[in-house]
C-alpha cells in the first residue's frame, strides 16, 4: 500500500500498532520490509522523500565538513524512495572472511559476527541485486603474482525504488508512507524501550506518531547517527549514546589515484586485485584493493611497442602515453576521532544538521602507499608494465590528496558500529541498539569495520538477517 | 626527472644512469639476471634496473 503523509487524516495511525516500523526506504529498508512481509508481518515503511528527487527533501542532507576535505554531504546520498541506490554504480561483492577481523595490526576492526553468519543470505542478496553470473577475474600478471590476487566485482546498479515500487504498492502487509520525516524517537517511561517514532511531512506542521512492536532506522551511514544524536529530548546525549559512541568511527573507502601505468598489453576493462594475506601480515598494513582503470590512448606514440614507449616516457615524461590509472582502495581503520557530530545549525524541522569530522590514521596512509608500491613492483617484476607513482606516494611529507571531488567512495560506515560490548559499539550482533529493547539500526552504519568490498551486498545481507531475527523476536511476543 | 618540460636527453640520462653508476655509453652489455630482477624506484617510476640501460641504448 502506497500512501502520502501529506494526505493523512487523523485516523490514520491512532488504532494501528505495526509489527515493525522501518524508517528509510533505501536498499536496507526495502529489503527488510519485503523480508518481514514475506513472513506475514505487518510493516510500516516510512520514506522521508517522495517517489522522485526533490529539493525540499534533498536540502535536509546539507551539512558541514569539519575534518578532512570531503564531498558536500548533500551530493553523495539521495533522499527519496530507493535512497542512494538511485545513483550508485552497481559494483558489488561480499566481504571476504578476513574483513571480519581481527587483524593483528588493527584488532579493533573485529566484527562480532563472521562471514558464515552472512553467507546463508548471499544467494538471496544476489537475486535482490539482479547480479549476473560471476566472471573470471582479469589478471595482467598471468596468475604469477603472490602479493596481489585478481578479484572481480559483479555489476548491476539495481534501483530499489523503480524495481520494488509496484510490489510495495500492491502489498497488503507493507504500508509505504512517503514524505514522512523522522523528527523524534520517543521512549517509554523506563527509557529502555521505544514507544513510537514521530514524523512530520513538509506541508503540515502537526507531527504524527507511528507505533509498532519493533523499530528499525535505515536512513544511511551518516543519517542514522544524526537521528540518534538528535533524539535527545529524554536522554540528553541522544539515544544509544551512553558511552559517547554514536557517530564515532566514521569510516570511508579511500579510493585514490596513486599512479599511471604504461603496460605491455593495455587492459581492455577495469582490473581488480586484492592484497594477499601474507602481504598484509608482512607489511603490517590494512587490506586493500588495487584497480587498473584503462585510459583512452590518443597520442600517435601510443601505437609504438611497449619497450619503445617506455623509453620515450622515461626520456620525455610530459609526453608519456599511459594505458591505465592505478587506483588504491583502502577501507580505513576504525578510529574514534573520525566522527559524525551535530552542527549548531538546524533544519526546517528543528533537527541539528550534520557535521562530519573525518580523520585518517597513519596506517591508512601507509596502506595507500604500500598498495601503490606493491603494484609498481609487481608490474615490473612480471614485465606487465611500469608504473609512475604520483608524487605524494613517495614523499611522506605530503598528505593524501583528498578534496571535495575525490578521495572517498561515498560509502559511509561504522557510525553505529556493531560490537558485543556497549563500550566499543552502539548496536549488538543483531543490530539492536545497546540498552534499548526494541530499536535496531540497518545499513552500513552497523559495520564494525569497512573491509574493502563495496558495502551494498553486505547491507542487503544484514537486512535479510535482521528480518529473520525480528521475525523470531515477534514470535516470542 | 619528473616535470621535465623541455627535454634535455643528456641531462635525463645522466640522472638515470648516475643512480646506478652504469656506464654512460650506448653500447651496453646484455643486462644480467640480477638487474632484471632488481626493482628500483627512480623519479617516481618503479623500474627494473635494466630498464635504464635500455633507455640509454634507445637515446643513443
Amino acid at each position: 500500500m502506497l500512501l502520502d503523509a501529506e494526505q493523512r487524516h487523523d485516523g490514520w495511525f491512532k488504532e494501528v500498532i505495526f509489527d515493525v516500523c522501518i524508517c528509510g526506504a533505501g536498499p536496507a529498508g526495502i529489503t527488510l520490509a519485503r523480508a518481514l512481509a514475506g513472513k506475514g508481518r505487518r510493516v510500516a515503511l516510512m520514506e522521508a522523500g517522495g517517489l522522485e528527487a526533490s529539493a525540499q527533501s534533498q536540502v535536509l542532507y546539507q551539512g558541514r565538513n569539519a575534518g578532512l576535505p570531503y564531498y558536500p554531504l548533500d551530493t553523495c546520498r539521495l533522499r527519496y524512495f530507493g535512497g542512494t541506490s538511485n545513483h550508485w554504480g552497481g559494483y558489488t561483492r561480499p566481504l571476504d572472511a578476513r574483513d571480519f577481523g581481527p587483524l593483528a595490526q588493527h584488532p579493533f576492526n573485529e566484527w562480532p559476527i563472521k562471514k558464515p553468519d552472512l553467507d546463508p543470505y548471499a544467494e538471496r542478496t544476489a537475486e535482490i541485486l539482479d547480479l549476473p553470473g560471476q566472471q573470471p577475474p582479469l589478471d595482467v600478471f598471468g596468475g604469477q603474482e603472490d602479493s596481489l590476487e585478481p578479484s572481480v566485482y559483479r555489476v548491476s546498479p539495481t534501483r530499489f525504488g523503480p524495481k520494488y515500487q509496484d510490489e510495495l504498492a500492491r502489498s497488503d502487509r507493507i504500508s509505504l508512507y512517503l514524505n514522512a520525516n523522522l523528527v523524534d524517537i520517543e521512549l517509554d517511561s523506563s527509557l529502555r524501550s521505544v514507544s513510537g517514532l514521530v514524523f512530520r511531512s513538509y506541508l503540515r506542521d502537526q507531527p504524527f506518531r507511528v507505533r509498532a512492536r519493533q523499530f528499525v532506522v535505515c536512513c544511511g551511514g551518516l543519517e542514522n547517527a544524526r537521528l540518534l544524536l538528535n533524539a535527545n529530548r529524554q536522554l540528553p546525549r541522544g539515544i544509544g549514546n551512553q558511552h559517547d559512541l554514536v557517530g564515532r568511527f566514521f569510516c570511508e573507502h579511500l579510493e585514490i589515484d596513486v599512479g599511471r601505468a604504461l603496460m605491455a598489453s593495455p587492459p581492455s576493462a577495469l582490473n581488480f586485485y586484492i592484497a594477499s594475506d601474507r602481504l598484509i601480515s608482512d607489511r603490517r598494513c590494512l587490506s586493500f584493493e588495487v584497480e587498473l582503470l584503462p585510459l583512452e590512448r590518443t597520442e600517435p606514440s601510443c601505437a609504438l611497442p611497449f619497450p619503445e614507449r617506455l623509453s620515450r616516457a622515461l626520456l620525455e615524461p610530459a609526453r608519456a602515453c599511459f594505458d591505465a590509472v592505478v587506483i588504491a582502495v583502502v577501507g580505513q581503520s576504525v578510529n574514534g576521532d573520525s566522527r559524525v557530530m551535530l552542527a549548531n545549525e538546524v533544519d526546517r524541522f528543528g533537527l541539528r544538521r550534520l557535521a562530519l569530522d573525518w580523520h585518517l590514521a597513519d596506517i591508512d596512509r601507509l596502506t595507500l602507499r604500500i598498495a601503490a608500491e606493491v603494484t609498481g613492483r609487481a608490474m615490473a617484476r612480471h614485465d606487465a608494465g611500469r608504473v609512475r607513482l604520483d608524487p605524494w606516494v613517495t614523499d611522506a611529507e605530503q598528505e593524501v590528496p583528498l578534496s571535495e571531488e575525490a578521495g572517498g567512495s561515498c560509502h559511509h560506515m561504522c557510525t553505529t558500529r556493531m560490537s558485543h560490548d556497549p563500550k566499543t559499539g552502539v548496536v549488538d550482533r543483531d543490530c539492536r541498539v545497546h540498552g534499548i529493547e526494541n530499536l535496531y539500526m540497518g545499513g552500513s552504519s552497523v559495520f564494525a569495520s569497512p573491509g574493502v568490498s563495496n558495502p551494498t551486498f553486505t547491507i542487503v545481507q544484514l537486512a535479510l538477517r535482521l528480518g529473520d531475527h525480528l521475525d523470531a523476536r515477534l514470535d516470542k511476543g | 626527472m619528473a616535470g621535465a618540460g623541455t627535454v634535455n636527453r643528456r641531462h635525463v640520462l645522466s640522472l638515470l644512469i648516475g643512480v646506478f653508476t652504469a656506464p654512460a655509453t650506448a653500447r651496453l652489455p646484455a643486462p644480467s639476471p640480477a638487474k632484471v630482477r632488481r626493482i628500483v624506484i627512480v623519479g617516481g617510476w618503479v623500474l627494473r634496473a635494466d630498464d635504464l640501460e635500455k633507455v640509454a641504448a634507445y637515446a643513443a
